[in-house]
């Protein structure tokens, strides 16, 4: 085969290659060199596109912390009594403390988790926004539940799509001839992608294949696509998506893929997800939604923010996006890439007698990207006194999360459906980013 | 309190795993094999002018549904079994499991010397012998045993009641043997409080260290909302903390030098005695354990609990969205036989209740393994070779979900990863998964493609492929296939749309 076996919708069929690529001169004069399968599309004006879509569209990194992680933990409000009296045995010291291990001041009020010191520099830099006292208002505390709320976008256990599904299903591609245009790097389609066209999951970017003899493969593959044709509509399309992608990453060798500015990847998996999310990005193939799941946040017993669970999830948290912020920013694309990190729910202010902190209501979000208004909290803080709580033992969801995510659709991501992507809610903008 | 600082992280373990995967398949030889990709020597069948015995119908996936619904996959036979004993009959020949005959398993599992060891000798055994010995066994006993609705049981109740086995290391073999496998085809009642008694239970939801004064809420919330009552179970949040209350105190001996390592006990210090209330009812002060053991038998005695955990069971089995009538009938056995996981499925499984019911069923990952393994009766000898080269990628090891729902059991959820399923059939056929072979032409009998494409359908499905993908086998192999093409054919049509269902 010579090429992706899927047109893009022919209504977009004569957008600009430059325009579709999203790019700056730079980068456009890269596109024309490669990648070796991009077939041939007709050029059109680039106002077209800007005036059909608005220019200047990121890609999206969604990032999901499984398990409700503890908001308090990572972005300490220190100057909160109540935050030292409610975990004796839990809480970050005063960045003014003579302690070794203690919170970095942020702005005066609140610090960040020492673990988290590799994203202090991205914060300065004005890449890193956190949003604090946010969350879903929906009172539940199951896992279960909550996730599904959040990455539905509405609080309906009958909605089985999610957000950033409806975002791609409700704009046109980036790139018209994209073979693929959102990947979940897990082994599973997240219920935040759901719903979007030409959405897989993805767990391998090294051995992407489908076994059997070389020499017949282009055979097989054209077996399997005839063969799931006429397959149910899902897997009809799951099919086209391994084949779209088998293409896709036919030239992308992973396994020799260089980190720019040095950064370095961890071996974990969290670290490992972002690497190939660097990598789809720089290879640009013309993915303009990723998503990441990182699980283990649900901290109920030894959970100790400074040497215990906490302190090591939030250790590959932070290194983690330390590596793949150093990799884009070296290779130019920061500015074209916008990166949200949500959770369930946050834990309770008071430790429980495991020393650790069962689930709770309002959390910390995280933004970071080239176009984000950062190196700042943005928070309208309710207070950690006890009539000041919610249900008088939670932080208290004082921006709704979808304020922020719908802001990043609509400005970052150029799409002005919101009541698609957002059902039945209205969102106040809160100039989370630029645009 | 246990002092856990010693005890590496799950997030550690489940490193620990991957790279000893990873080590052992380069040391193993399975990495350079797979590169190297060896062809098989060919020793064409004789030529018997094309196999003209057998049927070509009209046995199908329909007639067979019953089989495909109860076992981990159709093979032969148990096609076999099933027209020999007709569908009440072999229906009761599964449920009457410890009857059946199961000789190669335990030729099989004799190999594997963590498995029946008592509390104490584990307390003294290597965590990750014990963990990679459990899910080793899990896989032969998958595609082995002749008790195969007992091991579809054995699976649901080990999603129901899921544990982490990173988390509970050698604590996972006691898990899996006492509790699960013991009351697997038992009384729902008696599992649920073997459960909640677990060592292993009591760990991976924090229950041990849940003390009077600092309750850790975190398994009474799931013996809600998924061991019990289900997230819309009527019980207000407040109900929680009390239902957490009423179990504090309940441990198990961590010591692992202990003659009782991994047992329950009940530790009154640390016991919350105040009176709590749970949906209305009072549990009075000074309970005891009484207090936890109160909560079980409200919580077994619900009609919610008989409702939620039919359902699933439906959904297990027959329907992704079973009809609430069917839910009810089936809840009504729960209630009549005091939660008789027998009688359930002598309900769910009612062959009208099938024919009329039951809708086809995407195989989760690790059901499509299986399922492959038993139709084409591959030999594999070392279940590492699956979990390096698949469980692993296609994100289905048995006792590795680490979330408390287990895995999901939904099309919606397993239906865009098709590439590790396709890439398992394709090799395996060929034999590049190291050591797991399968003898095509012993299968397949025949080289002629009407005959091959036969025999393709009745090791898979028990009768004729589907349209297209009969025809489809046809157009590729032509009138002569060499012997590469006929396994690939094989591999092809495990890969096709058809055997994703069943």
């Amino acid at each position: 085969m010579s090429g992706p076996r899927f047109k893009g919708c022919s209504e977009y069929e004569d957008l600009s290659r430059r325009g579709f690529l999203g790019l700056g001169a730079k980068a456009a004069a890269l596109a024309a060199l490669g990648p070796s399968w991009l077939p041939n599309v007709k050029f059109a004006s680039r106002d077209r596109l800007d005036a059909m879509f608005g220019e200047g569209r990121d890609i999206i990194v969604s990032v999901y912390l499984r398990g409700g992680c503890d908001g308090l933990s990572m972005c300490v409000p220190y100057v909160e009594p109540n935050y030292y009296t409610a975990r004796p045995q839990l809480a970050i010291p005063r960045p003014d403390s003579t302690a070794a291990q203690k919170a970095i001041n942020l702005n005066g009020f609140f610090g960040l988790a020492p673990a988290l010191q590799p994203l202090k520099s991205i914060y300065d830099a004005g890449d890193l926004l956190v949003v604090h006292a946010t969350g879903s208002r929906d009172e539940t505390k199951s896992h279960f539940d909550a996730q599904h709320f959040m990455e539905a976008g509405k609080p309906d256990k009958r909605v089985w799509t999610g957000w950033l599904g409806r975002h791609l299903s409700t704009a046109p591609p980036m790139s018209p001839t994209a073979p693929v245009r959102g990947v979940a790097l897990t082994y599973q389609v997240p219920l935040t992608v759901e719903g979007g066209p030409k959405t897989l999951p993805l767990s391998t970017l090294q051995d992407y294949k489908i076994g059997g003899f070389d020499e017949t493969l282009e055979g097989r593959r054209n077996w399997l696509q005839d063969a799931y044709a006429s397959a149910d509509a899902a897997l009809a399309n799951a099919a086209a998506n391994v084949d779209a992608t088998l293409q896709m990453l036919a030239n992308l060798n992973f396994q020799n893929y260089t980190p720019a500015g040095g950064a370095v990847y961890a071996e974990n998996e969290f670290s490992m997800s972002l690497k190939a999310a660097a990598a789809l990005i720089r290879y640009e193939a013309g993915i303009e939604a990723l998503h990441i799941d990182y699980g283990g946040w649900d901290t109920h017993e030894y959970q100790f923010p400074l040497d215990g669970q906490m302190a090591a999830l939030m250790d590959t948290f932070a290194v983690g996006l330390r590596a793949f912020y150093t990799d884009l920013q070296a290779a130019g694309f920061m500015n074209r890439v916008t990166l949200v990190v949500v959770s369930e729910f946050g834990r309770v202010l008071a430790q429980n007698g495991s020393y650790g902190t069962d689930h709770g209501h309002g959390n910390c979000m995280w933004l970071m990207g080239g176009n984000v208004i950062g190196n700042r909290v943005l928070t309208q803080w309710p207070g950690l006194a006890p009539e000041q709580l919610f249900e008088g033992q939670d932080l208290q969801v004082t921006i709704d999360y979808r304020d922020i995510l719908a802001e990043v659709v609509q400005k970052r991501l150029g799409n002005t459906s919101l009541s698609a992507v957002f059902p039945d809610y209205s969102p106040t903008f809160r100039g989370a980013v630029a645009g | 309190m246990q002092s856990k600082s010693t005890v590496p992280t799950p997030d550690a373990r489940l490193r620990e795993v991957r790279s000893r995967l990873d080590a052992w398949a380069k040391q193993s030889g399975a990495l350079e094999h797979l590169e190297r990709r060896p062809r098989i020597e060919t020793r064409p069948p004789k030529d018997d002018g094309g196999d003209t015995k057998g049927h070509d119908g009209p046995p199908n996936l329909v007639d067979y549904r019953l089989v495909h619904r109860m076992t981990f996959g159709y093979s032969e036979e148990e096609g076999e079994l099933y027209r020999r004993l007709g569908p009440s009959g072999y229906l009761e020949y599964h449920l009457n499991h410890e009857a059946i005959p199961d000789d190669y398993v335990a030729y099989r599992l004799a190999e594997f010397s963590t498995l029946q060891r008592s509390g104490a000798a584990l307390g003294q055994s290597d965590w990750w012998e014990c963990v990679h010995e459990t899910v080793q066994a899990h896989v032969v006993r998958s595609i082995y045993s002749k008790r195969q609705l007992y091991e579809r049981m054995v699976e649901f109740w080990a999603d129901h009641f899921n544990v982490f086995a990173p988390k509970l290391g050698k604590l996972n073999t006691l898990y899996q043997r006492d509790v699960i496998r013991r009351h697997a085809l038992g009384s729902f009642p008696t599992l649920l409080n073997a459960v909640a008694r677990s060592s292993g239970m009591l760990e991976y939801l924090d229950n041990a260290s849940n003390i009077t004064g600092y309750p850790n809420e975190n398994y009474a919330r799931e013996l809600l909302e998924l061991h019990t009552l289900g997230v819309d179970g009527g019980y207000p949040e407040d109900d929680v903390l009390d239902v957490a209350r009423c179990f504090t105190g309940w441990l198990y001996d961590w010591d692992e030098s202990s003659a009782t390592y991994g047992q329950f006990r009940f530790d009154p210090q640390y016991h919350d005695n105040a009176r709590k209330y749970f949906l209305g009812i009072e549990i009075p002060s000074n309970g005891g354990i009484r207090d936890g053991e109160r909560i079980l038998e409200i919580l077994a005695g619900h009609q919610r609990t008989a409702r939620f955990v039919s359902r699933k069971m439906l959904r297990h089995f027959l329907t992704e969205d079973p009809p609430q009538a069917l839910v009810d009938r089936v809840a009504a056995v729960y209630t009549a036989t005091n939660g008789d996981i027998k009688s359930m499925l002598r309900a769910i499984l009612d062959q009208k209740t099938v024919r009329r019911y039951a809708t086809p069923k995407y195989k989760r990952p690790y059901h499509f393994m299986v399922s492959s393994m038993r139709a084409t009766r591959a030999q594999v000898p070392y279940v590492f070779s699956l979990w390096w080269y698949y469980m692993e990628k296609s994100g289905q090891t048995p006792f590795f979900w680490p979330a408390p729902n287990g895995y999901p059991d939904a099309y919606r959820n397993w239906v865009g990863n098709l590439q590790p399923r396709w890439m398992l059939v394709q090799d395996l056929v060929q034999s590049w998964v190291w050591q797991v072979t399968v003898d095509t032409f012993g299968l397949l009998r025949s080289r002629h493609p009407q005959t091959v494409v036969r025999r393709i359908g009745e090791v898979l499905v028990g009768g004729p492929m589907p349209e297209p993908e009969r025809t489809l086998l046809l157009n590729y192999m032509g009138s002569n296939p060499s012997p590469d093409t006929v396994r690939e054919a094989l591999g092809l049509a495990m890969a096709g749309p058809t055997f994703q269902w069943y």
